[in-house]
């Protein structure tokens, strides 16, 4: 599994495999922190003095996120229509998920969210969220769970997702991997 | 069959056949929406009254001399994608070559071309050869193409550490 941080992804360009064109820029992560999914991106036009694009780009019409594009099949992806999709325009009551205190259910506290982290597949989704913990220097990474709880302050994870904690990204999207497939069917 | 580079065919004279007059040279290329096959030479003029030379009319592409079958074929560019490309804004020399993974992998720096069919054999970038069967579209951008190898399908796992 393939994993990249959300805020790497704004600033690409995005690019259609139909065309070899640029069609916009991903200006920012639409994110619904409290289903822990990722909604779609939000667009600047391409230029250096170019503006906000009215259109947005859905999760779903993205063909693939890499290192240094964001690939879509056709121009057609970015959609005015979705633009009043209430999905990716009513973010502004979403909780926020940047800054959350984490804690395992059995009270212990696992550091603070610094980011979060999608995988890059055919139909990109957030896998999990990236970890600050105090007086380490280092970062850790959690997996998504359905039983997560969310108040905006607190993000509590189940002890069992606690196992799937990894210090590098490479560690951790075959950790995810394994703990994804179990729990996310159970709980959806 | 004969093949030719883009780079050393840069500049050769285009000799009308019917008149013997030399009508041009070559200055560029138009391509396909693929990049696979050349559609036109671009051979006098710049932005809306470039002059191109359909390849239906190139009755020899010699080593010497691009030969034209008369000196009425060559026509002002009549559309979009021929003005995009006399512009320069879609060559593939110099085009960076996206995956459809999203991944960079090189610039364009040559085109290796029959000079019988016009069609692309492959085009030469740093890390090497890429063949037009796996070209997917040439546009302003990139030439986008299908990637063969792991690493070129993947992004890396290890994510520089930035902010």
């Amino acid at each position: 599994m393939n994993l990249v941080r959300a805020r790497d992804v704004m600033g690409l360009p995005v690019v259609s495999i139909l065309s070899g064109e640029d069609v916009a820029e991903v200006r920012d992560v639409v994110y619904d922190g409290e289903a822990h999914q990722l909604i779609g991106f939000t667009l600047n036009k391409r230029g250096r003095f170019a503006g906000r694009l009215k259109a947005v780009l859905a999760a779903s019409s993205v063909s693939a996120i890499g290192r240094d594009a964001v690939m879509v099949d056709t121009e057609s992806a970015i959609d005015d229509e979705a633009a009043g999709d209430a999905d990716l325009r009513d973010l502004g009551a979403a909780r926020p998920v940047l800054g959350n205190r984490v804690l395992s259910a059995d009270g212990s506290e696992l550091g603070e969210v610094i980011a979060v982290i999608l995988s890059t597949g055919d139909v990109p989704c957030a896998v999990g969220y990236e970890l600050k913990t105090d007086g380490r220097a280092d970062t850790s990474f959690v997996p998504i769970s359905a039983q997560m709880a969310l108040s905006g302050d607190n993000l509590v994870l189940p002890v069992e997702a606690t196992e799937f904690i990894r210090n590098d990204l490479a560690g951790f999207g075959a950790a995810i991997a394994s703990y994804r497939s179990p729990a996310l069917e159970a709980g959806q | 069959m004969s093949v030719e580079l883009f780079s050393h065919v840069d500049g050769r004279s285009v000799v009308a056949t019917d008149s013997a007059e030399t009508i041009g040279s070559v200055k560029g290329f138009v391509l396909d929406r693929r990049g696979c096959n050349i559609e036109a030479i671009h051979i006098d003029g710049h932005g809306k009254r470039a002059i191109v030379l359909p390849w239906s009319a190139v009755s020899s592409f010699g080593a010497d001399a691009v030969m034209a079958s008369s000196s009425d074929d060559p026509t002002t560019i009549t559309n979009d994608h021929e003005k995009s490309a006399v512009k320069g804004d879609v060559t593939l020399v110099g085009t960076r070559v996206l995956t459809t993974g999203g991944l960079d992998i090189g610039t364009v720096d040559d085109v290796e071309f029959e000079t019988d069919s016009g069609a692309v054999i492959r085009v030469v970038t740093a890390r090497g050869p890429l063949e037009p069967d796996r070209f997917r579209s040439l546009g302003s951008y990139a030439l986008v193409v299908d990637p063969v190898s792991e690493s070129e399908t993947l992004t890396p796992r290890r994510l520089p550490t930035k902010g």
